[in-house]
């Protein structure tokens, strides 16, 4: 009776183990380029490249190596690109501050035409 | 401001808009990934295609003043186009090279070389293309080329002339 | 035969546009506006046979004349026949015959509608120039009726994938959105030149900002509408550059339509309204640009040339360098009403434009800036989903505060006790809503659907409040239902967004997986042959409690050229998606890989781009009967 139990209670965590290495790996998986492809990332890629990464992640997770160990490895083969997400760094500061510059500008001109004296 | 000076400004702004896109559209449209150029090459130990107890070890290639990596695939018919600059790499200049073969049948891949002929001094079988991505490879043929295990250059593609002549300058 | 008649078609419009323009020059020279007649029929004339034009383009690809290259390139002979005739825009060269086609259309019948003489003169002149750029660059470097010899007897385009219904009526409305707003970009143009621009321009400019905008909402959504159903995936927005080219000239569209009231209501506010009508078409040309000149990188882009980009990009860098020094050299006066009250609805409509235009500045900047620092520094860097939502949540929030309170505002009075009362009105019911909602359906709460949902019900409360203390409904009918269409977007957005389950497994014939409060059994297989494909249909059980949902997604393999493609099977129940796709296994060949999604009122998004775009429609057809 305690064997089963055992059973019954390894399969309903190893079912949330296996769940939530599921959400990270398709979590990863959506946040790589497919390099070969135009635009898409290895999850919504089939072709031989995606794949043989999708294979290879998949190998390091189980081997216990968390997401960021997977991007900087890959990024240090293939570069910043291969990863969507554009960190905060040198390159991508204009992209974040760019926009918010355009922001307070018309932010400002507004604030001035709220208070000028009327004609 | 006067508006000749505004316009000015305008045409000025705009012509550098112009000359950014137009080096946009020139610019080179394949990913080129530099990111290994000046690192050492990475560890792996491959069994060799034609002689079964013989290792391709990456220490080897450690030891080597200037070697080149050639990686390639039977069913890759750009492959079959850059063979013979390899073949002449090989009996006229030298040059040592070792063959990676990607994700492929080794008896296609023993055919092929009897076919086109052998320039490679060793082949390490990369059967599920693992050490490809190792590498930072992403397709058939790329072109590594090593000294002291250190890679110095990176050929994406089959091999051209002007590659070709990249890597006899780089040998000097 | 035809494409002779098309190509001389095209050769002839040509002629007349370069004589309208001189003739328009001679009379501008002379300051004699007298003699519109020969201009006038040069106008009417250039729309019949470009219109010839096309027809012939349609007909050569209706009956796979392969002597005509982009029939030989985009067609074959075993095309069912719609999508013969769709293919005469979806490729390049076709779709470029129908986008000068449109700028002529708008010309046309803007000439028809009742406008002082000068500004329709300008009008039609500066949108010729526009045809005229286009014609030359058309027959130049992408002429579709260019001719083969010998005649091929059979064609290369036979692309499954592009051969799908909405994909064959995305391009038009597209097209009627964002090249339409050529013609409010010309109308600007006349106004700033004859300095007619105020009041009675914003009057009429109104029809031809909205019209193009309700259309180009519709082609945006049935773009989106395709790739969720296609691509297989369960997306339906991937912040793709094509797809923000698409979105760029609809933000700044918005942005116009409401400066345009304000010019229109309180006199005020013109070298924005005209500067912004100069940049909306400037958008569309920037979209134009990207998708074809070969510098994006993206799932979707037409086929590239680079020779053919250089010409696109010259083409537009003229517009608009010529545009804006019109509108530096002629900007109108600054009006005499200068003061905004905060509290007050023009106020709130310049907040709105302020949002608007960053949200525009964060799509362009997260599009072309990795472009151009590749091209600069040789660095790449990739921007994803996350950038933008990142960046423009929270900005939406406030977004969505200022669009509840502003159509409630006087356009005279100063008001702030009333929004305040209001405030407190709306405010405790939105509360209540979505944190009934958050509770009973999530297990976990993120500050950012708290928000989310917050800010769409607080907006979609006070549009119900507005729609209520209505005095005549159909004055405000358009605004409200559109606004409201906006509201239920966003709430429909976090809602899929935080609620949607996905399942990845393997599977064979037999199989019943259960995980999270899925069962699903894979009862059985089935195949089909049809004409050019073989189909296999897999059979498919979902249990969700006591719901039970059948899917049947299939696997095509298409035998010229030998290609698969994955179809879905979508079930909705229009609060819930269940969607299904397969794909083979490169792991295990018995089985195939099954992906199941779960996606929470979906149906309402679709739903909301229509009420966005029908509240557009329904304010066109009030203003033309008005006239």
């Amino acid at each position: 009776m305690k064997k089963f139990i055992f059973i019954i209670i390894f399969f309903i965590l190893s079912s949330n183990v296996f769940s939530a290495n599921e959400e990270l790996k398709n979590k990863i998986y959506k946040n790589i380029r497919c390099i070969v492809c135009q635009g898409q990332s290895i999850y919504e890629s089939n072709s031989d490249f995606a794949i043989d990464l999708k294979k290879l992640i998949s190998k390091k997770l189980d081997n216990g190596e968390n997401e960021k160990q997977i991007y900087e490895f890959l990024i240090s083969r293939y570069g910043e690109w291969i990863v969507f997400n554009p960190g905060l760094n040198l390159n991508s500061l204009a992209l974040w501050l760019l926009p918010l510059l355009i922001f307070m500008i018309g932010g400002f001109l507004i604030f001035r035409l709220n208070n000028k004296e009327k004609k | 401001m006067k508006n000749k000076y505004k316009i000015i400004i305008l045409g000025i702004t705009i012509v550098i808009i112009f000359i950014l896109f137009l080096r946009v559209l020139n610019s080179n449209k394949t990913y080129q990934p530099n990111q290994m150029i000046g690192k050492k090459i990475p560890e792996f130990i491959l069994e060799d295609l034609l002689n079964k107890n013989t290792k391709l070890d990456s220490n080897i290639l450690s030891g080597k003043d200037f070697a080149i990596l050639n990686i390639w695939a039977s069913w890759c018919i750009p492959c079959r186009i850059e063979h013979p600059f390899l073949m002449d790499l090989k009996d006229k200049n030298q040059i040592n090279i070792i063959g990676l073969n990607y994700k492929d049948e080794s008896v296609n891949a023993k055919n092929f070389l009897k076919k086109y002929g052998n320039p490679y001094s060793l082949i390490g079988i990369d059967k599920k293309g693992e050490v490809a991505i190792q590498l930072g490879a992403y397709g058939v043929p790329e072109t590594y080329v090593l000294k002291r295990g250190k890679i110095i250059f990176k050929h994406i593609g089959p091999l051209n002339e002007d590659a070709v002549n990249k890597i006899l300058e780089l040998k000097k | 035969m035809a494409g002779y008649i098309g190509n001389l078609a095209l050769f002839f419009s040509l002629i007349f546009n370069g004589f309208l323009i001189f003739s328009a020059i001679k009379e501008i020279r002379s300051n004699n506006f007298n003699n519109f007649k020969i201009i006038n029929f040069c106008n009417n004339s250039i729309f019949f046979l470009l219109l010839i034009s096309f027809l012939t383009l349609i007909y050569c690809f209706t009956v796979s004349d392969f002597s005509n290259v982009a029939v030989y390139q985009n067609s074959h002979t075993t095309k069912p026949l719609i999508y013969k005739i769709s293919g005469a825009w979806g490729n390049h060269e076709g779709s470029m015959v129908l986008f000068i086609l449109i700028l002529s259309l708008f010309s046309f019948v803007f000439a028809r509608t009742k406008v002082s003489e000068k500004l329709k003169f300008y009008t039609v002149f500066f949108q010729s120039i526009l045809i005229l750029i286009f014609l030359i660059f058309l027959i130049l470097t992408s002429n579709p009726f260019d001719q083969i010899d010998p005649k091929p007897l059979q064609g290369l385009g036979l692309n499954p994938i592009l051969q799908d219904p909405l994909l064959a009526i995305h391009p038009p409305f597209l097209y009627f959105g964002y090249v339409g707003f050529s013609l409010v970009f010309s109308f600007a143009l006349a106004g700033l030149v004859t300095n007619n621009f105020d009041k009675s321009w914003s009057k009429i400019a109104n029809f031809w900002i909205i019209l193009p905008w309700s259309l180009l909402t519709i082609g945006i959504g049935l773009g989106s509408f395709w790739a969720y159903y296609e691509l297989g995936w369960g997306g339906y927005w991937f912040w793709d550059p094509v797809e923000n080219a698409s979105l760029m000239p609809w933000l700044a569209a918005t942005a116009l339509i409401h400066s345009n009231i304000v010019t229109l209501k309180k006199d005020k506010l013109h070298s924005w309204t005209a500067l912004l009508s100069i940049f909306t078409f400037i958008m569309s040309l920037l979209g134009t640009f990207l998708v074809r000149s070969g510098v994006l990188n993206s799932v979707h882009a037409f086929a590239n040339d680079p020779y053919r980009g250089v010409y696109i990009l010259s083409t537009i860098l003229l517009i608009t360098f010529f545009s804006l020094a019109i509108f530096i050299i002629k900007k109108p006066k600054k009006s005499l009403y200068g003061k905004y009250s905060f509290f007050q609805r023009d106020n709130f409509i310049l907040i709105n434009n302020c949002f608007l235009i960053f949200f525009l500045s964060v799509v362009l900047v997260g599009t072309v800036y990795p472009i151009i620092l590749d091209a600069i520094s040789g660095k790449s860097i990739s921007v994803g989903p996350i950038y933008y939502h990142t960046i423009l949540a929270p900005f939406l929030f406030v977004f969505l505060f200022f669009m509840s309170h502003g159509p409630l505002l006087s356009w005279n009075k100063e008001d702030k006790f009333l929004q305040i009362k209001n405030f407190k009105i709306f405010f405790p019911i939105s509360i209540v809503i979505s944190l009934v909602i958050i509770f009973w359906f999530f297990d976990y709460k993120d500050i950012i659907l708290i928000l989310g949902l917050l800010f769409s019900v607080y907006l979609i409360v006070s549009i119900i409040f507005d729609w209520i203390t209505q005095k005549k409904l159909s004055f405000n009918f358009g605004r409200l239902i559109s606004h409201l269409g906006f509201g239920t977007l966003i709430f429909a957005i976090f809602i899929n967004a935080y609620l949607s389950k996905e399942i990845n497994a393997a599977m064979k014939v037999g199989d019943e997986i259960k995980i999270q409060e899925f069962i699903i059994k894979f009862k059985s297989i089935n195949k089909i042959k049809k004409e050019n494909y073989e189909e296999v249909f897999g059979n498919f059980l979902v249990t969700n409690k006591e719901k039970q949902v059948e899917l049947t997604p299939s696997i095509r393999k298409y035998d010229r050229p030998v290609q698969f493609t994955s179809e879905t099977s979508i079930k909705t129940n229009f609060i819930v998606d269940y969607y299904f796709a397969i794909n083979l296994s490169e792991f295990e060949k018995e089985k195939i890989m099954v992906r199941f999604y779960y996606k929470p009122l979906m149906f309402w998004i679709w739903l909301s781009i229509l009420l966005i775009a029908f509240g557009g429609i329904y304010q066109t057809f009030r203003l033309r009967n008005e006239k």
